[in-house]
C-alpha cells in the first residue's frame, strides 16, 4: 500500500510539472515587444512582419494567430526579433522548424556578409514558450531572455 | 490497485488540463487592442524611418503614379548588394510608396552567376518563402511579371583569385536566356554592379585581393558591352553610385567595402525612378 501511495506521488509531481510547463503562455507578441523595447536599450527597429514572413521564413498570414517581426530602421544588420504566436501546437511545430531554418540561414550568411556579428548570431535566442516561438538575434539577447524569464 | 489508479490518473490530467486553459487564457483577453497596432509603426521606429528617409526625392514629383507602376510587375534578382536594397525599401514602404508593389529575390549568402546557371558542384540557392529553391522556381511562382532586373557577378569577381571576365559574362547571358525562356513575355534588365570605396581594405572571405576598382570597372564595361551585343537593356547602377574619381562614396557604404547604406540605397531607388520615366532608354 505504502509502494502505491509513492507511485501515485510520483505521478503526481511529474503531471504536475508537466502541466506547469504547459501553462507557461505569454502576452501577445506585440506586448511582447513593446516590453523588450522598454526594457532594453533596443532602439530603432521597425516592424516589417507583413512581408518579411512571408518572404524569409514561409508564414503566412492564416498560419498564426500574431507576429511581429522586427529588423533594424537604418542600415542592414543582422539583428532580428521575430515573435509569433501560433494557433495551435501543431501550428507552432511548423513555426518552430521555419524559425530555426531562419536561423541557419542567418549563419551561413554571415559567412559571407556581415561577418562582424557573427558572435551576436552565436548567441541567437531560439525559443518556445507555449504557442509563442521567438527568434532573437540581437545585442541585448540577455536582458530580452530575463524579460521571457519574467512571465514565468 | 492498478484499476484504483487509473481514475485517480484521469482525475489528475483533467485538472491539469483545466488549469492550463485558464492560464492560457488570461494574458491574451487583454490583447485586442495591440494586435491592431501590429499593423501599424511604433513611434521610435517611424520616427527612425523618416529620419532615414526625409530626405528622399523618391517618386515625388507629378509622374509619381506611371513610374509606381512601372515597378508594379518587376521583381529584383541579387546578390547581398541587392539585400540591402530590398531592406531599404520595404523599411521606406512603411512612410511611402516605394518602386510600386515590386518584389525582391535576394540574398545573403553569396550567391553568384556561378550558382544559378548550374556551373557548381553545390551550388547557392536562394531562400524564398521559407525554403531554398532555384531561382527558375521561385520566378515561376511568382504572379504578373513584366520585368526582372538582375544584379549579379559580384561574388563571381570576388569568390576566385583571377576571375575571367569571359567566363563571368558568359555565365550572365546563359541566366538571361533561361529566364527569358522561362519568362518569354518579361523584360531582362541587368544592374551594373556598384564601385567600392577608395579603401583598398577588403573582408577576409574576399579570396581575390585584387579587387578593387579598375576591376568592377573593367567588368561593368564587360557586362555593357555583352548586353549591347544581346540587346539586352542595362540600369547602369554603377554610374548613379560613382563620384567624379569612380569611386563609391564612405556616405553609400555601410562597411568600408561595397555594400550599400540607406543613403546609397536610396541613391539607387532615385536613379531607378529615372530609369522608369525615360522607360528605360537611358542605357
Amino acid at each position: 500500500m505504502k509502494k502505491a501511495f509513492l507511485a501515485i506521488a510520483a505521478v503526481l509531481a511529474l503531471l504536475l510539472s508537466a502541466c506547469g510547463e504547459q501553462q507557461i503562455e505569454l502576452p501577445m507578441p506585440t506586448e511582447v515587444y513593446a516590453a523588450i523595447e522598454s526594457g532594453t536599450e533596443i532602439d530603432g527597429m521597425i516592424d516589417v512582419a507583413d512581408d518579411f514572413l512571408m518572404t524569409n521564413l514561409g508564414i503566412g498570414e492564416g498560419e498564426y494567430e500574431s507576429a511581429v517581426y522586427y529588423i533594424t530602421a537604418i542600415g542592414d544588420s543582422c539583428e532580428e526579433i521575430i515573435i509569433v504566436k501560433a494557433k495551435d501546437e501543431s501550428g507552432a511545430d511548423v513555426i518552430y522548424e521555419k524559425l530555426e531554418g531562419r536561423l541557419e540561414y542567418i549563419e551561413k550568411s554571415a559567412q559571407n556578409y556581415l561577418t562582424e556579428y557573427l558572435p551576436m548570431i552565436a548567441s541567437a535566442e531560439l525559443r518556445r514558450d507555449g504557442l509563442t516561438l521567438s527568434l532573437i538575434v540581437s545585442p541585448h539577447v540577455e536582458q530580452i531572455k530575463a524579460i521571457y524569464e519574467s512571465y514565468r | 490497485m492498478k484499476h484504483r489508479l487509473i481514475p485517480i490518473l484521469c482525475l489528475l490530467l483533467l485538472l491539469c488540463s483545466c488549469g492550463s486553459e485558464a492560464e492560457m487564457t488570461t494574458p491574451c483577453e487583454t490583447t485586442e487592442a495591440s494586435e491592431i497596432t501590429v499593423m501599424t509603426e511604433p513611434p521610435a521606429a517611424e520616427t527612425s524611418v523618416v529620419a532615414a528617409t526625409d530626405e528622399a526625392t523618391v517618386g515625388e514629383d507629378s509622374e509619381d503614379i506611371d513610374t509606381e507602376k512601372y515597378f508594379d510587375g518587376a521583381v529584383f534578382v541579387g546578390d547581398s548588394i541587392m539585400e540591402g536594397i530590398r531592406q531599404y525599401v520595404v523599411r521606406t514602404r512603411k512612410v511611402q510608396p516605394t518602386l510600386g508593389e515590386a518584389r525582391f529575390v535576394a540574398t545573403t549568402v553569396g550567391i553568384s552567376l556561378a550558382d544559378l546557371v548550374g556551373d557548381k558542384a553545390q551550388p547557392n540557392y536562394y531562400r524564398y518563402n521559407g525554403k531554398e529553391q532555384p531561382i527558375e522556381d521561385i520566378l515561376s511562382s511568382l504572379d504578373g511579371i513584366d520585368k526582372v532586373f538582375l544584379l549579379l557577378g559580384q561574388n563571381d569577381l570576388v569568390s576566385v583569385a583571377e576571375p575571367s571576365f569571359d567566363v563571368i559574362t558568359e555565365r550572365y547571358l546563359r541566366l538571361v536566356c533561361n529566364l527569358q525562356t522561362l519568362l518569354p513575355d518579361a523584360e531582362i534588365i541587368i544592374m551594373t554592379n556598384p564601385p567600392k570605396v577608395a579603401s583598398s581594405w577588403l573582408p577576409n572571405y574576399v579570396e581575390n585581393r585584387s579587387f578593387d576598382n579598375s576591376l568592377i570597372d573593367a567588368f561593368v564595361e564587360s557586362v555593357k558591352e555583352m548586353c549591347t551585343d544581346n540587346e539586352i537593356r542595362v540600369f547602369d547602377m554603377h554610374s548613379c553610385l560613382e563620384n567624379e574619381d569612380g569611386i563609391l562614396p564612405d556616405g553609400y557604404c555601410r562597411d568600408g567595402y561595397i555594400h550599400l547604406s540607406d543613403e546609397g540605397a536610396q541613391t539607387v531607388v532615385n536613379a531607378l525612378y529615372e530609369f522608369a520615366k525615360n522607360k528605360g532608354e537611358a542605357k
